[in-house]
């Protein structure tokens, strides 16, 4: 098991240089001068010049690759050009808040996912199931940042339920998570009830029925462990993108963490900047699917047979 | 076939997609006579449905936003279109490629999709968009060339399941050259799945085409696109919220409509798969 | 996994997720606003908290909070005592005599001294802080060899005792004094630690970027503690968001948004509490006087013509702003000069046939990227089109923009400013005067301007300067290097239960000290 994890941590190596160096090169493909973005407007030449002699742009683009990649080894992701701090002291400030945001929005989306897609199952065919069907496929389509702003507009400020952006206390955390997490939960909600109603056709359910369990105890135990590996992939997909920064929704509720970040960085050109993040964001993606796999392991016996002969 | 086909069609699901699909279309193809969706009309600004003629209103440089959302509906449905195709191509080459000729030639592929998957999605097209001067050709682009993983990966587990089978192997010994048993052996075997994956991801393309246009990366002013309509419409959201709620619904309901008959089509060709 | 366990798992999941849910709705009503804290938003972080690199509106608003200055800005355009109690000025304009006050401390306990005020200001001058903000010691004496590294200090800086501070000057410059109420002159020193640490009102707590900052009231504040203990400062970019904290209460201060401002303006609930702030800004169509066609003063003419500046104003700005007939905000120039060129197509489809462009023109109006900018832009570009002028809007980041402007690339650009200091020579000086000038973006350039520039700035005599304003005014608006839109008026709501507040002409004057709420 262990030399599984390993095996991963190092096929992963690869990946994040990969990642590092397209972004790399991407930023310097760009048009446009990151110099002038801490300058403002009163500037004079011979400071400019100064300044980018400091940010090492005079190098070739061979040496700059260079030193950042053995920067980025030695753990200094450099510093913003806009604000002149250090991207890691940033970085530790706003990674808790989408992290937050991500949990948030995860506790949302599973319980209720995973409870109407089941309770839609059940009652097949009825009234309930073809209202929550189109529920959670209107949960899918709807575009993030509409589900954000309208959530601000009506909870917010004409129902007044909770407090329409801020952070600092679980009932700031709700409206973006319920704005972030709507998608999962439709998904899941879909995903749970189509493998609910295989299950529900399974024979040893039937005769499990049949023979006076409750319904619930049979639902739960084996209608679950079934849903459990499609659910873990949807949930770790999702999670990955809510810690990339639910970029969006980050903006439109003012929440500080890396996905606005990564935004204004972008819009700005702050090199530094994106480049830390795009670093934070590829390690999230390769740590997720490392979990993901050990999950598997977990759930299901043959996949942990082959992985420890791996 | 047949048995595949009313399958299809007969499911009350998928019929409430196409319908949905046939709309947009016939939307779309109309949004190409429309001239006046960027008229402005200061003296009309902000009215609400149904005031003056405008049947959703106007927005607040006074255009119609009816006539706004059909052209955006054409705007949709050409960038949803050739982004996906150009992630279907490029999902195709690369998928087969790998599968194919294995060894390194996978490896070096798989690995260069790993890549690719590890970008957070968004941010890879706002990077690209913002560094190449934004527009609709660079999101049409940057949306191609961020999608096709997905396609890379289907294909490729597609022809690493056709490749030990016997008609493969008797084509080859045959002497067929490579890329003829890719093209005429293996890939019309492959249909099925890609037309599913091509469908569900049409959907995707035209919601990363709305967010881009929200950040203002996509479509440029005036020519409306429903992101960009959400955006400019946001700080009115308390006068007049017809401006992004309507287009919001539309982008809501091409989505909808393109997963629908994806997930349609996967059901029915599933069934023929299982027979 | 078990099936026991797995059953009895989720089960308790579901008990748990349920009394969450259930602290969370409870949780989230009921709870008020703190009445002892101002809450205000910024519409973005700023860059940060030194004032050597105090380049943009937000830092500089902070500077304010957290420091102090020899001068500091009234509610209007007056200057008002700040560390200093009281100045004299010599009869030729080169020498300021500044009486310290006595015991001002700093925020960690040091008491404010002459020597740190001199260091303070060559902190700004030094090489090695490399400071953009040179400029505002630029006619100190020794200032120019000191920011080259070839002297110790600054002579032109001097402390007769702790006290008294003299600052000398190579020659005359009339608006020195607002210059040293700007945020850059704050009076700070740095601790061994590398703090920067000021004597001002407000101490500051905790910053979280993007997100908000919070300050505690400075007890010992030489000028008075202020009334309300804490001030939080929100960064909210969107302006939904901003409302929506307003309406429910989390926000005390906010700018109107133009886009709502008929809401506010018609809820008789809220309009009483609306107040107007008049900008010291220009809004400007900048154009390119190098080459054609903007080189042509007919055509320039023309464009001026063609624009409905009062329309616009209406419809999209709420009426929220003054037509503006030359760069300079009124109460700089008084009287305000009258707008040469009125709403007049038809004039300006003559001056376009006069100078060759019967059949029309194409060109190019660059902006920034903000989408608000369109509302301006998109009626300008319509209205251009009626005469024939074809206009294409070219969106970029503000670098981008910035840059291509500063090297002459678009025919047209759209851009404001706004006033350093409230002194007319901000508008001329910085954006007209050909030879010394960073951003003569326009390429424009005329002589005669600048003998009058140079006037403006060393002549001490209000009187005369009004006269040498006025003629620079006059030559301004006969050569139109820009199309003149618009000077704006904020509104500003706050809300009922906020005393003791109201709005500043200057961006970096509030100090907050004497707002209160009434419960």
């Amino acid at each position: 098991m262990i030399n599984f994890i390993i095996r991963r941590i190092l096929q992963a190596i690869p990946v994040i240089w990969g990642v590092m160096t397209i972004s790399f090169l991407l930023m310097n493909v760009a048009p446009g001068d990151p110099v002038r973005a801490m300058v403002g407007d009163y500037y004079d030449d011979s400071t400019l010049e100064t300044l980018r002699e400091e940010m090492g742009l005079n190098e070739s683009l061979g040496m700059q690759y260079v030193n950042f990649i053995s920067n980025v080894c030695k753990g200094n992701l450099g510093k913003s050009f806009m604000t002149q701090r250090f991207v890691i002291e940033d970085l530790k400030q706003k990674v808790p808040f989408t992290l937050q945001l991500a949990l948030g929005a995860m506790l949302i989306a599973v319980p209720m996912g995973i409870l109407l897609g089941v309770f839609a199952a059940i009652n097949r065919g009825k009234l309930i199931d073809r209202i929550l069907i189109i529920i959670s496929l209107a949960g899918v389509s709807a575009p993030v940042f509409w589900v954000a702003l309208l959530l601000i507009l009506i909870v917010g400020i004409q129902l007044q339920w909770l407090p329409p952006t801020g952070f600092g206390g679980i009932k700031f955390l709700i409206l973006p998570a319920i704005a972030l997490g709507t998608r999962s939960m439709a998904m899941l909600a879909r995903t749970s009830r189509a493998y609910m109603l295989d299950v529900l056709k399974e024979d040893y359910i039937r005769t499990a029925l049949a023979k006076g369990l409750s319904q619930r105890v049979v639902l739960f135990k084996h209608g679950l462990r079934n849903v459990l590996i499609p659910l873990i992939t949807i949930v770790a997909a999702d999670f990955g993108s809510y810690l990339s920064g639910a970029v969006l929704t980050e903006s439109i509720f003012g929440w500080p963490g890396v996905g606005r970040f990564a935004l204004n960085a972008i819009m700005k050109r702050d090199f530094p900047v994106i480049q830390g993040t795009v670093l934070f964001m590829a390690l999230i993606f390769v740590l997720i699917n490392i979990i993901v796999d050990i999950c598997y392991a977990w759930v299901d016996p043959r996949v942990r047979e082959k992985m420890i002969y791996e | 076939m047949n048995n595949m086909v009313n399958h299809f069609f007969k499911d009350r699901v998928t019929q409430l997609g196409l319908f949905l699909l046939l709309i947009l279309i016939i939307t779309a193809s109309v949004s190409n006579f429309v001239n006046s969706a960027n008229i402005q009309n200061l003296d009309n600004r902000l009215l609400s449905a149904g005031e003056s003629n405008h049947l959703l209103g106007t927005d607040h440089f006074g255009r119609d936003i009816l006539l706004r959302i059909i052209v955006g509906a054409g705007v949709s449905i050409k960038v949803g279109l050739l982004a996906s195709t150009i992630s279907l191509l490029l999902g195709i080459l690369l998928g087969l490629m790998a599968g194919y000729f294995g060894k390194w030639v996978d490896t070096l592929i798989m690995r260069f999709t790993d890549i690719m998957m590890a970008f957070p999605v968004l941010l890879f097209l706002i990077a690209i968009s913002a560094t190449f001067k934004p527009g609709i050709n660079t999101a049409m682009i940057a949306i191609g060339v961020v999608s096709w993983p997905p396609m890379a990966r289907l294909m490729r587990s597609q022809v690493l399941m056709l490749k030990s089978r016997e008609f493969i192997a008797s084509a080859e010994a045959l002497g067929f050259s490579h890329i003829r048993i890719l093209f005429f052996h293996i890939l019309p075997n492959c249909l099925a799945p890609i037309i599913v994956t091509f469908t569900l991801g049409f959907s995707g393309a035209i919601m990363a085409e709305a967010s881009l246009s929200f950040l203002g990366l996509g479509v440029q002013p005036p020519t409306p696109s429903w992101g960009s309509m959400i955006n400019e419409g946001k700080d009115f959201l308390r006068i007049a919220p017809g401006i992004s709620v309507y287009p919001g619904l539309a982008i809501a309901i091409t989505v909808l409509a393109f997963n629908l008959v994806g997930e349609g089509l996967r059901d029915a060709l599933d069934v023929k798969l299982e027979k | 996994m078990d099936y026991d366990k797995s059953h009895k798992f989720i089960g308790m999941f579901y008990r748990i997720f349920f009394i969450f849910l259930y602290i969370l709705i409870v949780g989230g009503c009921g709870v008020k606003p703190n009445s002892k804290q101002l809450n205000l938003i910024m519409p973005g972080d700023p860059k940060n908290i030194d004032p050597a690199y105090a380049t943009d509106v937000r830092t500089g608003q902070l500077c304010t909070l957290l420091y102090d200055n020899l001068v500091r800005f009234g509610n209007g355009a007056e200057l008002l005592p700040g560390l200093s109690e009281s100045w004299e000025i010599s009869e030729d304009g080169l020498k300021y005599l500044f009486s310290i006050r006595d015991s001002v401390l700093f925020q960690d306990g040091k008491i404010l001294q002459c020597s740190d005020i001199k260091k303070s200001f060559e902190r700004i001058l030094d090489p090695k802080t490399k400071s953009h903000r040179k400029w505002l010691f630029k006619n100190v004496n020794g200032a120019t060899e000191f920011s080259l590294g070839n002297s110790e200090s600054v002579t032109g800086f001097s402390c007769e005792d702790d006290n008294k501070l003299q600052i000398e000057l190579i020659q005359p410059f009339a608006p020195f004094l607002g210059f040293l109420a700007m945020p850059s002159a704050s009076i700070i020193y740095v601790s061994k630690s590398g703090k920067i640490v000021g004597t001002g009102p407000w101490k500051l707590k905790e910053w979280i970027h993007d997100g908000h900052i919070l300050l505690d009231r400075n007890s010992d504040y030489f000028d008075g503690a202020p009334k309300l203990e804490y001030l939080k400062i929100r960064i909210l970019p969107e302006v939904l968001p901003r409302t929506a904290e307003f309406v429910t209460g989390y926000l005390d201060i906010m700018e109107v948004p133009e886009s709502e401002f008929s809401i506010w303006s018609k809820d008789p609930e809220w309009s009483p509490n609306i107040k107007y702030q008049d900008d010291l800004n220009i809004f400007y169509l900048g154009l390119n006087c190098s080459r054609p066609p903007f080189n042509d003063v007919k055509v320039r003419r023309a464009v001026n013509y063609a624009i409905d500046v009062q329309r616009i104003i209406d419809k999209v700005k709420n009426g929220n702003a003054i037509p503006a007939s030359g760069p300079i905000p009124p109460g700089l120039i008084r009287p305000y000069p009258p707008i040469k060129y009125g709403f007049n197509p038809q004039r300006a489809k003559e001056l376009l046939a006069l100078s060759g462009y019967a059949d029309g023109l194409e060109i190019e109006l660059w902006q920034s990227q903000s989408s608000k900018l369109l509302y301006v832009t998109e009626a300008i570009q319509a209205q251009l089109e009626a005469v024939g002028i074809h206009v294409k809007i070219v969106r970029n980041d503000w670098n981008m923009y910035s840059k291509a402007v500063t090297e002459g690339v678009p025919d047209m650009y759209y851009r404001s400013w706004y006033a350093d200091y409230p002194d007319a020579e901000n508008f001329l000086a910085p954006l007209f005067e050909s030879e010394i000038s960073e951003r003569r973006w326009t390429r424009y350039s005329n002589k005669d301007l600048d003998k009058l520039i140079d006037k403006i700035q060393t002549t001490t005599d209000e009187k005369q300067r009004q006269i040498y304003i006025h003629e620079a005014s006059s030559i301004l608006i006969d050569d139109v290097p820009w199309v003149y839109l618009w000077h704006t008026r904020t509104a500003y709501i706050s809300q009922p239960n906020l005393l003791g507040w109201s709005p500043s002409l200057m961006f970096n004057a509030e100090k907050y000290i004497q707002v209160t709420k009434n419960d």
